[in-house]
């Protein structure tokens, strides 16, 4: 009882003289909007990082991969960018983490909030990287306009996994033909076996290929190619050249 | 001067309103309450009383954080969870860990409240007798849910978890209260 009338005394003594106070309202209201900005701050900059690594799989042609078998998903498997990937993964746990702060979230079982977040950030990812946001800066990182942003989007160019080649074609020979890829390389390439050694007539020039198969001194000898749809947003370097002339 | 027909509420809407002498009610409804919840936990009576000193301190000072469109115990018990939470992660103790399975998946749970309420009253002796011998994440809701006879939407707001979880928990709490019991008897 006298522990009780002691802590009770301390309390209300350190009440009445000013020293513990209450904290105003404002400061919970802004506390809560703190959690709700930095819960949206973390979903968009998920969305941005998703659409990114989109961009970048489709830019290097590793999207494509699955389009060649087992051999095409071993390669992209061995050439996923891990890091970008798990830092998405942490950017969501950390906005369950936030979304937790509010009772409608916490009095469910976790994974409906779990599940709703990973919907939304997916399908914003998705209809993101169907708008030329991610090639519109890439290509003015590539003018050399952004300089902070460059060495982040440079990656996209510098996923080269082995024996995996994107480019546009040149121009075509009967027995062979040329590529650039996305960082201005130009490869010769001799046509699969399949195709019995000659140019797939199917191929134009202009046109984006993903090719698989060793390459020696410049030169691709292909094991199998495959033409992949391009909605224009990337400009080759050969055409950038041209314009800068 | 101090009302002590008014309710919880209505005694915190008064200290919010800069009435800090209306505290001192709030206080002593709850002194008890809350230094028995403590005494769950922690065992040295003098951490017991720093403990309810503190929980009771940054309950004034966050009072303007209370809803009172919501229970006062439920939003005080809060502070003390958090408090000892805080407390025992401070001893490095293993308290309520960052992440239980249980709180990840939909579970099926019973919550008949007439059965329940008899259920409590005959249950509160057997629940002091083995609440220190079960795991802190099970003892927890068992002590809200008998002894202090909290619903299981109160101490899912408490201990921030889903309710179906509170009703897991109290289940299984049960289940480890019988075996302790059914051990003492052979």
């Amino acid at each position: 009882m006298e522990n009780s009338n002691n802590i009770k005394e301390d309390i209300l003594q350190k009440i009445k003289s000013g020293k513990v106070k209450m904290k105003p309202k404002i400061f919970f209201v802004l506390k809560t909007g703190f959690f709700i900005l930095l819960f949206l701050a973390l979903l968009l900059f998920a969305v941005y990082l998703i659409s990114f690594i989109v961009f970048m799989m489709k830019a290097s042609g590793l999207w494509f991969m699955p389009g060649f078998g087992l051999n095409g998903i071993g390669i992209l498997f061995r050439s996923l960018p891990y890091f970008l990937i798990i830092l998405a993964l942490a950017l969501i746990i950390f906005s369950e983490f936030f979304a937790e702060h509010f009772a409608f979230v916490y009095k469910r079982p976790m994974i409906y909030s779990l599940s709703a977040i990973v919907l939304i950030v997916i399908i914003s990812a998705m209809a993101t990287s169907q708008t030329s946001m991610h090639a519109g800066i890439f290509q003015r990182a590539r003018e050399n306009n952004l300089p902070i942003i460059k060495p982040f989007y440079e990656q996209a160019s510098n996923i080269r996994p082995e024996n995996m080649h994107a480019g546009i074609i040149l121009d075509i020979n009967e027995l062979d033909f040329n590529i650039q890829t996305l960082s201005g390389q130009n490869l010769r390439v001799i046509p699969c076996k399949n195709g019995k050694g000659k140019t797939p007539k199917i191929l134009s020039t202009g046109e984006r290929v993903v090719i698989i198969g060793p390459v020696k001194n410049n030169t691709i000898d292909c094991l199998n190619i495959l033409k992949v749809a391009d909605d224009g947003s990337l400009t080759p370097l050969y055409k950038m050249r041209r314009k800068m002339k | 001067m101090q009302d002590i027909s008014k309710n919880d509420q209505e005694l915190a809407i008064l200290v919010q309103s800069g009435k800090v002498d209306f505290f001192d009610i709030l206080f002593n409804r709850y002194e008890a309450k809350i230094k028995r919840y403590a005494k769950k936990f922690i065992y040295q009576e003098e951490e017991i009383n720093d403990a309810v000193q503190q929980i009771f301190t940054k309950a004034f000072i966050n009072i303007k954080s209370f809803d009172s469109q919501r229970k006062f115990s439920s939003w005080l018990y809060r502070i003390a969870h958090n408090e000892l939470v805080n407390l025992l992660k401070k001893k490095r103790h293993s308290f309520l860990p960052l992440f239980n399975l249980d709180v990840f998946l939909p579970r099926n749970y019973i919550n008949n409240n007439i059965e329940d309420n008899i259920d409590r009253k005959n249950m509160q002796k057997q629940v002091e007798q083995t609440l220190e011998k079960i795991d802190a994440k099970y003892r927890e809701p068992l002590y809200l849910y008998y002894i202090e006879e909290l619903d299981y939407k109160d101490i899912s707001e408490i201990m921030k978890i889903p309710v179906s979880t509170v009703g897991v928990r109290i289940a299984r709490a049960k289940k480890l209260m019988k075996n302790i019991l059914n051990s003492k008897i052979i």
